[in-house]
């Protein structure tokens, strides 16, 4: 089933698609809005396997939401997660798609007359494929470089990862999902530093070129 | 037959020296670029790049600076895109260079070099950024 949501006098059109009734099980969504300077934003993008096992991590044990753990989080649910190699954020394994789709977006917005559009990265781990996807940093390019270099050996994030926690192990500063749940854990505390106001551009028909982690693993 | 070259780094003091030894890297040996032109498109990236760092993301966690490289046989164009404030560079301030020194203003000077060490500056912004293009004539073979 796949739905459009675009209601007039809105700036925003959503499009979803499950393979059941239940919106839990919504594997793809994309909701695009105008934004205040007649650009455009990527509000939401999800891309799940629909037959992977799904973890709660976007409601609590109590059925509160949590946002996708960014109000609340759901510890047991988040370590599921990990453990089953996901990254901070995801309910059900990637379904891989991600470079037709951002092709896509970008012939889609190209015959609207748009150069551009923008996004608010989740996670360390999104950032980490956007940039792979071609985008650049309106905000935030130096605090990508600045975890790179503190989850160095010797490096301050580096220092705080301990075997004994479970979203600080110490392999973590080795992978993209590593880092991003230690991340997602506030490990950025250690440098006095939030994952937020992250913003990112993508030129469209250009790749940007970003490698703010190089050779890095998934 | 033009070649094109892409560094991207996130705007900081510290990626200057990337973008020297990307100009090195690309223009030095090409014929056509003598020691004089390589310096003055050198300073010109320098002071363009430091004009992104210091104010283009000024009071914002830095984005990205995009350069692009295009060299060929008459010509070498480089392109800075930024994605910060916009700037205005027709409504800069002119420098009096002819000022005694100790009345001068600190600052003020880049746009200054830049314009003194290429053959054209062009700037535009749009919701894709903002872009510095500046071109520099290489030294043409004397016929014979």
């Amino acid at each position: 089933m796949v739905f459009l949501n675009a209601e007039s006098n809105s700036e925003k059109v959503l499009i979803t698609a499950r393979n059941s009734p239940d919106p839990a099980d919504e594997f793809f969504a994309l909701e695009l809005a105008d934004n205040a300077l007649n650009g455009i934003e990527l509000n939401l993008i999800v891309l799940n396997g629909p037959a992977a096992p799904r973890f709660s991590i976007d409601y609590t044990e109590n059925g509160q939401a949590t946002m996708f753990g960014t109000l609340k989080r759901n510890l047991k649910a988040e370590e599921e997660a990990k453990n089953a190699g996901l990254a901070p954020g995801q309910v059900r394994a990637g379904l891989g798609g991600s470079r037709v789709v951002f092709e896509q977006i970008d012939t889609f917005l190209s015959m609207l007359g748009h150069r551009a559009y923008f996004l608010e990265p989740l996670t360390y781990a999104s950032a980490w494929v956007f940039e792979r996807r071609g985008f650049a940093y309106v905000r935030g390019h130096k605090l990508m470089d600045d975890i790179q270099r503190e989850f160095q050996p010797g490096g301050a994030l580096h220092q705080c990862l301990d075997d004994g926690l479970a979203f600080r192990k110490r392999d973590q500063a080795s992978t993209v999902r590593g880092r991003a749940w230690a991340i997602h854990d506030g490990i950025l505390d250690a440098l006095d530093l939030r994952w937020d106001k992250i913003r990112m551009v993508k030129q469209i028909g250009r790749q940007a070129g970003v490698d703010t982690f190089p050779q890095a693993v998934y | 037959m033009a070649s094109t070259h892409r560094i991207t780094r996130a705007a900081h003091l510290e990626a200057l020296n990337d973008f020297r030894e990307f100009i090195v890297e690309h223009c030095a040996g090409n014929a056509g670029v003598t020691d004089e032109i390589l310096y003055d498109i050198q300073l010109a990236v320098d002071e363009a790049c430091t004009n992104i760092i210091m104010h283009g993301y000024a009071g914002m966690d830095p984005g990205s600076v995009i350069v692009d490289l295009e060299i060929d046989a008459h010509k070498i164009i480089i392109s800075l895109t930024d994605f910060g404030h916009a700037f205005e560079p027709d409504s800069a301030p002119v420098p009096d260079v002819n000022a005694p020194i100790e009345e001068r203003e600190l600052g003020g000077f880049g746009l200054f070099f830049i314009r003194q060490s290429v053959d054209d500056v062009k700037y535009r912004t749009s919701e894709d950024g903002n872009t510095m293009t500046l071109t520099k004539n290489l030294a043409q073979p004397s016929g014979g």
